[in-house]
Formats: C-alpha cells, structure tokens, sequence
C-alpha cells in the first residue's frame, strides 16, 4: 500500500513539474543571445545524403463524395480480404446463418490479449496512416478509421462473431496512437536518404507507397545565378503529381 | 467568521486566474491508468490467518486512453482503462457445489462514456479543476494460474471473465492551453461501482479461437473501484 502511495505521488509530482517546466519554458525566440551557449557541430553539407525526395504529411480538405469514395473502397477490401484471412473460422462456423445470428448484437468479446491489443491496433494505425496519406488531419483520419472499423465490426466480422465493444473502440483509438508513432518514425526513416531506412520507413507505413499520397516532394535546388556563395543552400519543394 | 471567508476568498481570488482553453474541438489522449479494486462475492472468499474472508483486493497497472469533443468548458467523451494485475486467494464457484481457490493474474478493461464540466476558475496560471461521470461497463478475466484448492478443471488454459456495469465518478486537474497541439495533461482521480452481469469460462488453449465453455447471468458480484488516470492530448 504505501509503494502504491509512492508511485502516485511520484507521478503527480511529475506531472505538475514537467508541465510548469514546459509552460515556463521560454519559446526559441526569447533566448537571450548573451549568456553561455551551447555549440552544436552539424555534419559539413558535403558529408550527407541527399535524398531526392522529401516526405511529409500535407493535409487538405475533403469532400463528403470523397469520404463516401474512401469509406467504399476501404469497405469493398474489408470484405475481400476478411473471408479470405479466416478460410477456416468462416468454414466451422460461419455463414449466412451465423451472419443473421450476430447481426445488430454488441458483447465484450473474449479474444485473447494478442488480438484485441496487438492485431487490432496494427489494422486499425494502417487504416489511419491510409487515411493520413490522403490528405487527411490527425482527427479527421481517426474519425474515418472510426466509421470503418465500425461498419467492418457491424457488417463484416459478424460473419463470425458479434460486433465488440473492445474493438469498436480500440481498433481506431489505439491504432491511431500507434498511428501516430509510425508515422513520426516512417517519415524519420524515409528522409535519412538510406536505402535500408527507406526500405523499412515503407514497410512499416507502406501507404507512403500509394498513389494517392500527396507528401512525396521532389527536391529542386534553385538558384538565381547571381551569388554564387548561395549555390545548393536554397532548397525548394515542389509536389510531383 | 468574517475573517476567515476574508482569507478563503483572496486566496480563491489569488489562485483564480481566466486563462481560455482550446474549444469545439475533437481530440485523444492518452495516458497511464492505475486502479485499486476491492471487490466483494457472495462466493469469492479469501483465506488469509485462517479467516474466510468474502473480499479480495487487486492492484491494476496500464494504459487509458480518451476519445472526446470539447465544446467550451464541458466535454463529452468516451474514456477506456486496459489494465493488468494479481490476484492472491481469490475463489471461484466452479459450479453450484465446486469451488476453485488459487492464485492468478487478472486483466480489465473499462468503456466508460462521460461527461465533463470545468469549473469556472484556474488554479495557479492555467490548471482547472473538474468533475465528470458516466456509465461504465468493464470486463475482467482472471487467469488462475496456481491452484490451491478444488478441482483441476480450471487450469491455466482456462479464463474466468466478469462483464460488469456500472457507474464512475471523477475529479481532476486539467492544463487550459489555447491550442490541443500544445498537448495539455490532465491527472484524474475516480471511483467505479461495479455490478456483475454475466460470469463466464473460456478455454483459451488456441489462441485464434476463444471457446465459450459455459456462460451464466450471475448477480453475485460487485465491486469497488479507485482509479487514477495521468495523460495528455495527443491530437
């Protein structure tokens, strides 16, 4: 009882801390010039790769015709690829029966840990990052990972099981924390340049790879001929549809 | 008596500080989430000194994570706990005559659509207090993994779980930032009462399949709940 007095404490005295440190903390601009600094030593220009692509997140507006086209299309694989993910599942104890069966009910399924907090978050942060490729915000992508994995749950899975209440929530909400994180490190991954990072930076985002994704820029160097100092200093982007 | 609500009102004044927080916004946090569970059974019992007792408690340790659309100070939202702990003595009715007692590990998770009001004032520059509440339902599977008494029919392929409802309450400390990019924390404290609906055992030897060994409304079980949830908006 009283490690468990401690761990609280000790947490909340974190958590108090760590935010006023971080509210008290001035923003880049306010640093005083005067006073010691700390000296950084970046690598000489010449010493890096220069990858030819820059991949980043551009996010834009959607219309309701093209959510209802992404909702389909995702909705259409849901149904190709789940039948075909449980042949034998479907087979015992599947069907148009069972279909009727479980349409419309909602339990708390009892699946093992490695399905409802492992499978379930990976499918749910690559419907997200599919979503997120295509333009859409950090919000905007979890709401419509949400209402698929809402109408996969009601209409799909039920082919075997009843919708769960464990996945309706976690296949969005956990997937798209993890989303998050896969994310951060694919872009981390995909702009060192490094074939094996950008293989792998692929492989765990592998929507980067889709033609919809709207953040592959490519890399033009410009200059204007006349300081020859600022000669590939000047970088600027440009989106190759 | 003057003098007091004197003192009580500068020092509610002093700490009162208007700071706006982010509003009409749909956001997620996340966080750690522990919970302290004393849960009582008409045929759980647990023998420590030699005593019967009908009372077992457990310690919870694991992830909460939020779903929820600001408006201005309110919030409505759906909150979840995946918690994981031990359980020492515990025993289960096996069947009407069959106790199992021993020793095991214990997982819950908890769905809990809420509503949450700021109170109008700040302490220090920009933590607001609040409170909030709503239904809950929450599933909890023990895994007996040292049997200690009974039959071994339930060994350690076999879950026992609880599906539960009930009702939770909270009071917390949350950062008021303009803008949820900003990753605002927030650290809650709250209580469940839980009531048991269904028990039920599954055999968990395949691991693609859960198999529904027997299932049975059960109103035997209650329990009581302490949690403490720390996060922040993630975005």
């Amino acid at each position: 009882m009283s490690s468990f007095k401690s761990i609280l404490l000790f947490l909340l005295g974190v958590v108090l801390l760590s935010s006023q440190l971080l509210a008290q903390m001035p923003a880049e601009k306010d640093v005083p010039e005067t006073g010691p600094q700390f000296q950084t030593s970046p690598l000489p220009e010449s010493n890096k790769r220069s990858p030819k692509y820059f991949y980043t997140y551009i996010e834009r507006q959607h219309t309701f015709e093209e959510d209802l086209k992404n909702q389909a299309f995702m909705y259409g694989l849901a149904w190709l690829v789940y039948p075909l993910s449980q042949p034998k599942i479907i087979r015992n104890n599947g069907g148009f029966k069972q279909y009727k069966k479980n349409f419309g009910k909602i339990v708390f399924d009892n699946d093992e840990p490695f399905w409802n907090w492992f499978v379930h978050p990976i499918s749910g942060s690559q419907l997200y990052l599919y979503y997120r490729a295509d333009g859409y915000s950090r919000i905007d992508a979890f709401q419509m990972s949400f209402i698929t994995s809402a109408l996969f749950e009601f209409t799909v899975e039920v082919l075997t099981e009843p919708a769960s209440v464990q996945d309706l929530y976690q296949t969005p909400v956990l997937g798209s924390i993890l989303g998050v994180g896969i994310e951060n490190l694919s872009l981390y991954l995909l702009n060192t340049g490094n074939p094996l990072s950008m293989t792998l930076g692929h492989m765990i985002n592998p929507a980067t790879l889709l033609p919809n994704f709207q953040g592959k820029l490519l890399l033009v160097p410009l200059t204007n001929f006349e300081s020859s100092s600022s000669l590939g200093g000047y970088l600027s982007a440009q989106v190759e549809f | 008596m003057k003098k007091i609500l004197s003192i009580t009102l500068f020092f509610f004044l002093a700490l009162t500080n208007e700071v706006k927080a982010f509003e009409e916004k749909a956001f997620i946090s996340a966080g750690f989430g522990f919970s302290y569970a004393s849960i009582r059974t008409k045929y759980i019992e647990q023998r420590e000194n030699g005593e019967l007792e009908d009372e077992t408690k457990t310690f919870a340790l694991g992830v909460s994570t939020r779903f929820a659309y600001r408006k201005t100070t309110r919030e409505y939202g759906i909150a979840s706990d995946v918690g994981f702990g031990r359980m020492k003595d515990v025993t289960v009715k096996n069947s009407e005559t069959t106790f199992v007692q021993g020793n095991g590990h214990y997982r819950v998770i908890t769905i809990n659509p809420y509503v949450k009001q700021n109170l109008p004032f700040t302490i220090g520059t920009h933590w607001s207090p609040y409170f909030g509440g709503g239904p809950a339902w929450s599933l909890q599977t023990l895994t007996i993994s040292e049997l200690t008494r009974g039959n071994s029919t339930i060994d350690n392929k076999k879950r026992i779980s609880f599906q539960n409802i009930g009702a939770s309450l909270a009071i917390g400390l949350e950062e008021v930032l303009e803008y949820k990019e900003m990753h605002p924390t927030y650290i809650e404290l709250g209580y469940s009462f839980m009531a048991n609906d269904q028990v039920s055992i599954i055999d968990a030897s395949d691991a693609n399949e859960a198999k529904l060994i027997s299932s049975r409304k059960a109103k035997e079980f209650y329990g009581s709940f302490f949690f403490v949830r720390v996060g922040m908006v993630l975005f």
